[in-house]
């Protein structure tokens, strides 16, 4: 004999669910609105893009890895290894729809940068954060180098990172204020991240882990907390489980045809990735980690604290599993500051706004000074200024 | 229990004078008699339902003081010899909608009339007035004498329009004709044509086949997946509120009737009666029909002997073929009094205010909305995997597909129970068809086929799920071959069907109603080629997987899979019951089940179309803890 769970939601938590309509509703509420907002978004990168356009290519980013990528696909195969070996599908198909190369993938990068702008606008409103602290926040994730030049030199993980940002907004909703719908669309879109790119799979990671740190809606109920994490996790899994299964089934291998890094190059690999800490640059990556705690710390949701310090445990195992491309610049960064965007709550009090404001504006210079510790982007950088010289005469 | 007490016309029992009778006879006390006009000023009942309603006064009683207050004598129909030329110059209907009844004709031309109204003027002027003007003379009866006299007078009447008055007055809608001349020619030519084409061309026919398979297969996933996430946008949204529950005037409800088919479930009638003896509404407007068919004494002993309310009635259904539980339906709407109807399963344990809901969600939605129905659940979900897996099931379809269907205004089929109906529109649309083995989806597509709307309501009701394998594989290839029943009727017409109800909510008919057995059909199919593309050698599997063929099948192994399987962890987050979400994971072997189901029922349709297959109750070991 046993009983049968409650059918219905308890009271409690029904109230929890119940959310103030700013809380779901779209920002801008109007279409029109929200589609201009977007637009406006995406002009500074369209304008790097043309600007970058105009002058010679940097060597060596991720775009240019992708379009040598697609060079070398055959189009008239469609067995499992050729699957496989279009990895990341995302960002390849979107590449093979381009017909305008280096720039056709930096102006998709744009209109991406205008979607995932807005939708961090829109966290922001639904959480009724102080607007100038809304204003700074965005500033510190996009008014800097590392930002234009993920947008417009590395398609594939910016992709990745917009799917994520994406994920996050719907997560929040979802773990927050019970949207069942915005919890399975955040699963989708983790999913596109991790076909996006591999930074995806870290990004999907990161956003399971993530998960039973947010203040839940209905933490009464047993088993949420896990169900949560399968519910976001599970399309991800799900889908390269099934073509890692296929694979193994036609090709007695689990990813036909993908790189590997033998086992005797991981301590090699470890010793220098430790040896990036003893330099500035290993010091501006710890330093986003830290002005994450801090904001945790100044909105009073120590909780945070672990999860930032999860995130950039697992970032250190990307860069050493090789998962972030060598060109790629401002993921750690970008990474920490959005989650911070996404997963604290609206700080409650003018002394702890101010805090983060200040903490905000730190960041920007983190990322300033990130920008000019990477050579590749110091390159870009230049390439850009040699591009707007004939504005300035 | 014992017939009468259909006393919702007598309103003789609203004057002082009777009152002062059944004081008077002792029939009532003071204290009952001053309760039952607190009641009646709370409902706006009479006094003599809320005495019957109540069980504080019994129907043969109530006759006596009537027919003293009518100034007639009272009669016992069950001992009456009728003429039974002179009942048939009429419809039983009209005798049950006027409550009168003639009985025969004396000597000197008089005929004597039963009643249950009493005898007004106007009312003998019009009774001699259909009878050619012959003198009367009445004798009182009870609402429920003259019912029970009709089932006995109009039972072959009964039997035959219960089962065929659909077929009657439209045969294209009617499942009695399983494939229709047309389809039966194109049936044969298609596969013919299949056949020599095979012959001819074997391995383009096999490439064909698996594509357009996987193109169903695509197709109708999707279309759920892309449903189900709209119904999810609405999970929090409570569609009707306790506060609009709690506004609703009890003076105001309208008279509302429970049909219970049931069907050798001796067994659980005990827990019928107490599971709808919970419904919150004023029993004075409630009618409850247990629906029990001729043959089955078992199961009318054991409600007789479990004292059932007042407001509860057994309608015998009488033999006939098809013996269906459309059939039984057909005979409880027959008799059925009240403004709105709902069907609840023998096992159902509906939310108390369910009744009151459905009044608010029909109110809202106007005349147009036919039907309204509520969600399904199970109460034995932890019981064994399978119970998982249907619980996990049942929540996914009725708290997120439905309401996804509600939100994009698509055909919705109808469960089989807790489907709440307008009366008068439910006999307009010609009842159930009692040779459709899913006579609830079928309805549902055939309302919206005639322009109606069905929708959706916030409440549950608790059933029992399926714990053994093969109960579950009866009562799943019954659905299967339901929604196979239903989709040859509708494709009879699709011209017009496609003109009435336009091209989105066609095709959601077709990838919803005919997609459902197509793809359970596909998945065993699915799993082998699945094999022996592992198996065989690289080269014969080129042979018959084109580039993209091989793409449609890898999207469908990828989407279709992961799809459906994060569909079904969706189920339990309107009610919380996350222990199950991990259980999703099992859905392929589900599937299984589901496709072993889906050839039983393809090979039913065409040998044994109308057969019911009866799904046992009562197997649980858990208990419904209210």
């Amino acid at each position: 004999m046993s009983t049968m769970t409650d059918p219905g939601l308890r009271e409690r938590d029904r109230r929890r669910r119940r959310a103030p309509r700013t809380r779901l509703d779209r920002f801008p509420r109007d279409p029109i609105a929200r589609w201009s907002l977007r637009i406006v978004l995406m002009l500074p990168v369209l304008a790097v893009v043309l600007l970058s356009a105009s002058t010679p290519a940097v060597e060596g980013t991720p775009n240019q890895s992708l379009v040598a990528a697609l060079a070398q696909i055959d189009w008239t195969r469609g067995d499992g290894q050729w699957l496989a070996l279009l990895y990341p599908h995302v960002s390849i198909l979107i590449a093979a729809a381009n017909p305008f190369g280096m720039l056709g993938l930096g102006v998709v990068g744009a209109v991406a940068s205008g979607f995932l702008l807005q939708k961090v606008a829109e966290i922001i409103a639904q959480r009724a954060i102080p607007l100038s602290t809304g204003i700074i926040l965005t500033l510190a994730l996009a008014a800097n180098p590392l930002y234009f030049y993920f947008a417009s030199e590395n398609l594939p993980g910016f992709l990745a990172f917009t799917f994520f940002g994406l994920a996050m907004a719907d997560l929040v909703r979802f773990v927050n204020w019970g949207s069942t719908e915005s919890g399975f669309r955040a699963g989708l879109l983790l999913m596109l991240s991790a076909f996006s790119d591999p930074t995806g799979i870290l990004f999907a990671v990161v956003a399971i882990l993530a998960s039973p740190f947010l203040r839940h809606g209905r933490s009464a109920a047993p088993g949420l907390r896990a169900a949560n994490m399968l519910v976001i996790g599970f399309p991800t899994a799900g889908a390269f489980t099934t073509i890692v299964l296929l694979n193994l089934a036609f090709f007695a291998s689990p990813w036909p045809g993908g790189a590997s890094t033998s086992i005797g190059a991981y301590p090699v690999l470890l010793a220098d990735l430790i040896a990036l800490y003893t330099t500035p640059t290993g010091w501006l990556l710890a330093a986003a980690v830290v002005s994450a705690w801090l904001v945790a710390i100044a909105v009073r949701r120590p909780l945070t604290i672990p999860a930032s310090a999860l995130v950039f445990v697992l970032i250190n195992a990307a860069l050493l599993l090789g998962m972030i491309h060598p060109g790629a610049a401002g993921v750690t960064f970008l990474l920490l500051t959005l989650l911070a965007i996404t997963i604290i709550p609206a700080a409650k009090s003018t002394f702890s706004n101010v805090l983060v404001d200040l903490i905000a504006v730190l960041q920007i210079g983190i990322a300033w000074a990130a920008a000019l510790d990477r050579a590749i982007v110091q390159e870009w950088m230049v390439s850009i200024a040699q591009a707007l010289l004939p504005f300035f005469g | 229990m014992t017939p009468g007490g259909g006393v919702r016309e007598v309103r003789t029992a609203d004057s002082d004078a009777f009152a002062d009778l059944l004081l008077r006879a002792r029939l009532v006390t003071p204290e009952t008699l001053a309760y039952a006009r607190q009641v009646k000023d709370r409902t706006g009942a009479h006094i003599d339902q809320v005495l019957i309603s109540e069980g504080l006064l019994d129907s043969e009683s109530l006759l006596l003081a009537e027919a003293q207050a009518w100034g007639i004598h009272p009669i016992d129909l069950e001992a009456v010899s009728f003429d039974d030329a002179l009942v048939r110059r009429f419809p039983g209907q009209t005798y049950l909608t006027e409550n009168w009844l003639p009985i025969r004709k004396l000597a000197n031309g008089t005929i004597i009339v039963a009643t249950a109204r009493g005898i007004a003027p106007h009312r003998v002027e019009r009774v001699r007035a259909l009878l050619g003007g012959a003198q009367v003379q009445f004798v009182a009866t009870t609402s429920w004498g003259i019912k029970n006299a009709c089932l006995r007078l109009f039972r072959a009447e009964i039997a035959e329009e219960a089962a065929n008055e659909l077929w009657r007055q439209n045969p294209a809608m009617s499942a009695r004709v399983t494939f229709s001349r047309g389809q039966k020619v194109g049936g044969a030519l298609a596969a013919v044509g299949l056949i020599v084409l095979a012959v001819f061309w074997p391995v383009q026919v096999i490439i064909g086949v698996i594509a357009a398979a996987s193109l169903v297969f695509l197709a109708g996933t999707s279309f759920k997946f892309i449903v189900a996430m709209r119904g999810a946008r609405y999970d929090v949204v409570e569609r009707v509120s306790r506060r609009q529950v709690a506004e609703l005037d009890d003076r105001n409800l309208p008279r509302y009737t429970v049909l219970v088919p049931v069907f050798r479930e001796a067994n659980i009638v005990g827990q019928l009666i107490k599971n709808l003896g919970g419904i919150d509404y004023p029993t004075e407007k409630l009618e409850v029909l247990i629906l029990i068919e001729e043959e089955d004494h078992e199961t009318r002993d054991a409600v007789l002997a479990s004292a059932p309310p007042a407001h509860f009635r057994i309608i015998t259904i009488p033999k006939g073929h098809p013996q269906t539980k459309p059939r039984a339906c057909n005979v409880g709407l027959y008799f059925a009094t009240g403004d709105f109807l709902v069907i609840y399963d023998a096992e159902d344990t509906p939310e108390p205010d369910q009744l009151k809901k459905a009044v608010v969600a029909f109110r809202r939605g106007g005349d147009a909305t036919v039907c309204v129905q509520a969600s399904l659940n199970y109460f034995n979900d932890s019981e064994n995997v399978l119970t998982r897996m249907f619980t996990l099931e049942y929540s996914y379809w009725f708290d997120y597909m439905l309401a996804g269907l509600d939100y994009g205004d698509l055909p919705i089929p109808l469960g089989g129970t807790s489907n709440h109906f307008r009366t008068d529109a439910l006999i307009e649309l010609g009842g159930w068809d009692p040779y459709n083995v899913t006579e609830d989806a079928d309805l549902g597509i055939r309302a919206s086929a005639l322009g109606y709307r069905v929708g959706v309501i916030n409440s549950t009701t608790m059933e029992e799920a399926n714990t053994s394998i093969p109960n579950f594989i009866r009562q799943r290839s019954r659905w299967i071959k339901g929604y196979m029943q239903t989709s040859l009727v509708h494709a009879r017409q699709p011209i017009a069907l496609l003109r009435q109800i336009g091209v989105r909510r066609f095709f959601a008919f077709v990838l919803l109603i005919a997609g459902t057995p197509l793809t359970f059909l596909g998945v065993i199919p699915f799993y082998v080629v699945t094999a022996i593309t592992v198996i065989a050698p690289l080269d014969v599997v080129e042979q018959f997987f084109p580039v993209w063929l091989l793409w449609i099948t890898l999207l469908n192994f990828v989407i279709g899979n992961v799809v459906m399987i994060y569909l079904s962890m969706m189920g339990p987050y309107k009610r919380g019951t996350f222990h199950l979400v991990l259980w999703a994971l099992l859905n392929p072997l589900y599937w299984v089940l589901h496709s072993i189901a889906a050839y039983k029922a393809l090979w039913q349709l065409l040998t044994n179309p109308h057969y019911w297959e009866k799904t046992e109750h009562g197997l649980t070991t858990h208990v419904h803890d209210d």
